[in-house]
Formats: C-alpha cells, sequence, structure tokens
C-alpha cells in the first residue's frame, strides 16, 4: 500500500496524535504542581495571610485529589476556557486569540526570507562540492547554529532601526502596512535561526539528486544548467526539506519565543514571556499548551502532505 | 584528526584558557562598581568600556564565560547519560519498554525546546539548579532517539548474536558489547548538544530566569545592555559574540569527529 492517505492511515495518527495531545495536558497540568509549596502561596506572595492563602486554594480546588483535579482541567479545556489572567483580568483563550495570528504572521515572514536565503546558498554549495563556495556555505550552519536568536535581532535592530533608520525599532503598527513592515526585521532574525538548519539539509539533499539518473537524463536531452537544477532537481528536495524542518520544528519554533521579545512584537511568545514575569501562571500553562498543539498539527500536516505527495512513501509501521 | 577536528580543540581551548586566567587577563573585578564612569567607550582601562554601574565589560566577559561553559558542558552530562540508557533499553528490548519509553518521548518533543525549558524554570524558580533539571527533563529525547536507532541495526550483526548465543546476561551485552559500538553518534550529537545547551542557558539569563546578577553571564549581561542598544551597543552585542565564537568552536569539534569516524 504506498503512496496513498488511507483511511486506516489517518485514524491511526489521528489516534496517535489524541494520545499525544492527552499526554502534553498532563504535562502542562502537572507544572503547576513542579511548583515548590503551594501554588496560591507562590501567586499570593510571603505577605498573604493564611486565610487568603486557603481562600485561593479553595478558589482553585487545589485541596481535592490531583486526578480529579486534572479532570477538571480537561474538562475546562474541552469548554475552551484556558483559563483567566490574574494580570490582565480577561481571559486567557482571547488574550492568545490576539496574540496567535502576530506569531503565525511573524514565522511566514520568516519562512518566506529562509527559504529565499537557503536555496541559492545550497545551490551555490551543492553545484560545487569540495570548492570554496561550498567550505564558505557549509561555515554557515557551524556560525549560525551558535548564534542567540535574541542576539541576531539586536544587530540587526542596530543596522536596520537605530544606524540605518530605514525600518521601525519595535511594536506592531496598527495598519496591515505598518504590520508588515514591523514584521521584516524579526521576519529576517526566524530566518537567520532556520537558514542553517534549511542550508545543511537541502545541499546534502541536492548532492544526492544531483547524482540521480533523472538529473544525467534531463542533461543528456540538451536542458540548459539552470532548468535542469530549478526544475527537475530542487524539486525533488523540497520533500526531504520540509521533513527536516518538520522534525526541528520544536526547536526552531522555540526560538522565535525571544525573537517577540526582542522586537516588541504583541505574539504567544511576549504573552508568555510577560506571563513568567507577572507570574500568571494561567497564561505560562495555556501558551504552553498552544505551542505544543502548534507543533503537533505542523508535524500532523506535514506528515500527511508527505504522504499524499510522494508516491515513494510507503504508509503504516 | 582532521583539520576542523583540531582547529575546534583549538579554538576551545583559547577561549576555555582565556576564562580561565580571567584574573590575569582582566585589570578589574567583574563587580567592581565606578559610578563616577558608566557607559563608558573603550579606553586604555576599559578595553571594552564600562557597563552602566561602572562595571569593566571585558573582565564581566571573562568571568561569564566561566558560568556559561560550565553550567553547558555540566548540563550536557545528565540527559546524555539518561537519554543513552533509555535508548539502549529501548533499542534492546523492543516490546512494552520500547513503547513506552517512545510514547514519552513523542509528548516531549511535542513542545518546543525553549517553551518547555522556560515553562520549567519558571515553575521551578530560578536559578542554576532549576536549569540543570529543566534542561535534563527536556533534553534526553534525543539521545534515546539516536541510541535506539543505533542498537536497532546492531543487534542484529554478528557479534550480538553471539554474545547472546553465548549465554551472556542483558547488561552485560548492553554495557560491554553494545553501548561503545553504539555511542559514537551521541558523542558526536553532544557536541551539538552543549552549543544548544549553552544558547540555552544565556537565553534564560536574558529573560532573567538563568544566573542571577549581579554575578556575570552572557545572558544577564545582554538583558542589561539591551536599553543601552542605541548609545553603547558593545554591551548588549559583545556578550552574543563570545557565545557565537564558542558556538563555533564546539560545532567545529562536532563536524570534524563526525568526519573521523565516518558518520
Amino acid at each position: 500500500m504506498a503512496g496513498r492517505l488511507t483511511a486506516r492511515y489517518v485514524a491511526g495518527r489521528l489516534a496517535q496524535l489524541a494520545f499525544v495531545v492527552l499526554g502534553v495536558t498532563v504535562a502542562t497540568f502537572g507544572l503547576l504542581h513542579l511548583v515548590p509549596g503551594n501554588p496560591a502561596r507562590t501567586l499570593l506572595g510571603v505577605h498573604a495571610t493564611a486565610g487568603e492563602v486557603a481562600y485561593l486554594s479553595r478558589e482553585w480546588g487545589l485541596t481535592r485529589p490531583l486526578p480529579v483535579q486534572y479532570a477538571g482541567y480537561v474538562g475546562r479545556l474541552l469548554h475552551g476556557n484556558l483559563g483567566t489572567s490574574v494580570y490582565y483580568q480577561a481571559p486567557v483563550a482571547g488574550l492568545i486569540g490576539h496574540a496567535l495570528p502576530v506569531t503565525l504572521a511573524m514565522l511566514a515572514v520568516g519562512a518566506v526570507f529562509g527559504t529565499a536565503f537557503s536555496v541559492p546558498l545550497a545551490l551555490l554549495a551543492a553545484t560545487r562540492p569540495g570548492r570554496p563556495a561550498d567550505h564558505l556555505v557549509r561555515a554557515v550552519p557551524m556560525a549560525g547554529l551558535g548564534m542567540p536568536p535574541f542576539w541576531i535581532g539586536f544587530i540587526l535592530l542596530l543596522v536596520f532601526a537605530l544606524t540605518l533608520r530605514v525600518l521601525p525599532a519595535g511594536g506592531y503598527g496598527s495598519t496591515p502596512a505598518a504590520h508588515l513592515e514591523s514584521l521584516i526585521l524579526p521576519g529576517l532574525t526566524v530566518a537567520a535561526v532556520t537558514t542553517p538548519v534549511l542550508v545543511r539539509s537541502l545541499r546534502l539533499a541536492l548532492l544526492e539528486v544531483l547524482g540521480g539518473d533523472f538529473v544525467t537524463a534531463a542533461t543528456a536531452r540538451g536542458l540548459t544548467r539552470a532548468r535542469v537544477l530549478l526544475r527537475h532537481a530542487l524539486r525533488n528536495t523540497m520533500v526531504p526539506a520540509v521533513s527536516v524542518l518538520a522534525v526541528n520544528l520544536g526547536y526552531l519554533l522555540g526560538g522565535t519565543v525571544v525573537i517577540e521579545n526582542v522586537f516588541g512584537l504583541p505574539g504567544i511568545g511576549r504573552l508568555l514571556l510577560t506571563g513568567i514575569l507577572n507570574r500568571d501562571f494561567d497564561i505560562v500553562q495555556s501558551v504552553t499548551l498552544v505551542y505544543a498543539l502548534l507543533v503537533v498539527l505542523i508535524n500532523l500536516g506535514a506528515d500527511l502532505a508527505y504522504a499524499a505527495l510522494d508516491p515513494r512513501v510507503v504508509l503504516g509501521r | 584528526m582532521t583539520r576542523t577536528l583540531a582547529a575546534g580543540l583549538a579554538l576551545l581551548a583559547v577561549i576555555a584558557g582565556m576564562v580561565a586566567c580571567a584574573p590575569l587577563l582582566a585589570a578589574h573585578n567583574p563587580g567592581q562598581q565606578d559610578l563616577l564612569h558608566v557607559l563608558a567607550g573603550p579606553s586604555a582601562a576599559h578595553p571594552l568600556g564600562t557597563d552602566d554601574l561602572g562595571r569593566d565589560i571585558w573582565a564581566r566577559l571573562l568571568y561569564a564565560g566561566r558560568a556559561d561553559l560550565a553550567i553547558g558542558f555540566a548540563a550536557v552530562a545528565a540527559p546524555f547519560v539518561i537519554g543513552s540508557a533509555l535508548g539502549l533499553l529501548a533499542g534492546y528490548f523492543g516490546g512494552w519498554p520500547d513503547a513506552a519509553i517512545m510514547r514519552v518521548l513523542d509528548i516531549v518533543v511535542a513542545f518546543p525546546f525553549y517553551v518547555l525549558v522556560i515553562a520549567v524554570v519558571f515553575a521551578l524558580g530560578a536559578g542554576v539548579g532549576s536549569i540543570f533539571i529543566a534542561i535534563t527533563a527536556v533534553g534526553w529525547v534525543s539521545y534515546t532517539r539516536i541510541v535506539r536507532g543505533e542498537v536497532l541495526v546492531a543487534k542484529r550483526l554478528g557479534y550480538v548474536q553471539a554474545a547472546r548465543a553465548a549465554g551472556l546476561p542483558a547488561w552485560r551485552i548492553l554495557l560491554r558489547h553494545l553501548a561503545p559500538n553504539v555511542l559514537s553518534q551521541a558523542v558526536v550529537y553532544a557536541m551539538s548538544d552543549i552549543v544548544l545547551t549553552i544558547l540555552a542557558v544565556v537565553t534564560l539569563g536574558y529573560l532573567g530566569l538563568g544566573v542571577q546578577p549581579p554575578a556575570p553571564e552572557w545572558g544577564a549581561m545582554m538583558q542589561a545592555g539591551e536599553p543601552y542598544l542605541s548609545i553603547h551597543p558593545a554591551l548588549a552585542t559583545a556578550p552574543g559574540v563570545a557565545v557565537v565564537v564558542t558556538g563555533l568552536a564546539l560545532s567545529m569539534i562536532g563536524d570534524g569527529l563526525a568526519a573521523g569516524l565516518g558518520i
């Protein structure tokens, strides 16, 4: 059974997804109980009276057995209740609803820049294996992987916003044009995080593909070098490149949390960090959950697309 | 030994040497404030200038390296040991131990690395101890994946089959026969993992969740320097250069090792 999205494969994949999501909720629920001592005491601070702590403990149901508390937590989640922010005095679901599009827009801009950087670099290296250009491109992942994402943000801010003054230094603006303008530097930073990973995998995939019979055949048919590279070779490297991106998604997405903070973008990464700053527990718990769901869903999408698009993929394990 | 490996080791030796000899290379104490000379530019007395409290940036950079390198290397040890052991068990025994370990792994990898580390450190309270726990809780998965994959291949090979046929106990096959043969991949990965771990420590420091001020740490220095980015950029950017150079050295060692071992 090769290369078809069978109902059985999709069902199996969804069952696995359901299990992971359940496990993720156990983990985010457990976070609250990692807090040493009584979470209510931690939140209220050392000056709270015993009565206040007891009241909040009852309010949160902290006096009940753990399994009962967990069931209550999952029940709330199923009703779309992600908790209430103590700091903003607002439902967390609404806060995330406002912030998530900003994060997704930043990631989309980053993906565009990342592709625009990685593809030419990988082509340059793979067509000149062992030559100086190849060595130079191979140094990109080595230097790039060690760069703190927020530091790359500093450098870009310094150059484009503070020295050249061509782009805004932070914030998100109020019009779609301003949104897009303020996403350029964060997007470039996201690209700087993804490019090392992408260049490395694209180069290897291209090297493999360029030795393939169909490339030799295309060259023998007298097609131009550019056409062979772009239409034949590059197309066939997209599937492995996308799956490498999906595997590294957790790492790459994590790197974007801090980027929003550097540029003052009101996305879920910044929401998470303000939640941490204000010890706003429901925000930390729910944003962590949303990040995990994002990874799980994008991976599901990548798997299904992979299975549907590549006829060589054999489904099932 | 490849040229990349040699260059990486040399670079790391220079960095480690500079950090270890910090008292000799820096004329000032990293905590010594000089409120009459805050945010000063580079001078003979202060090669990189001074920070917002008049402390010598060069001295703080060197002393901070001690914290970041030490935590980065030490924090990788526990995930390496735990992750590799779980990978050996899962790969060798298969069945329910494998299923159980891999299902837990599925859940951990569902979280973006930094998000889970940040959330765990937040829950446990900022500080070095929490960093170790968080990185161990999140970092073991890569080693388990790598070692399990290697074991699945190796256990079909002659030397493991022979050891089994000879009736050796499972622990002996695992420790004496399989482990030495399957761990090289994990060791190579550990090099890039140290880079990721140092980045995590620096990121936590930047967020105020890591090494607590006034102790010098690269991430915390960058956080302190961020407000002065437009007037005194060295404050926020110099520690990043130190991180990048350290990361480059470790990546070169990893790549060189991989090439040398033919991986």
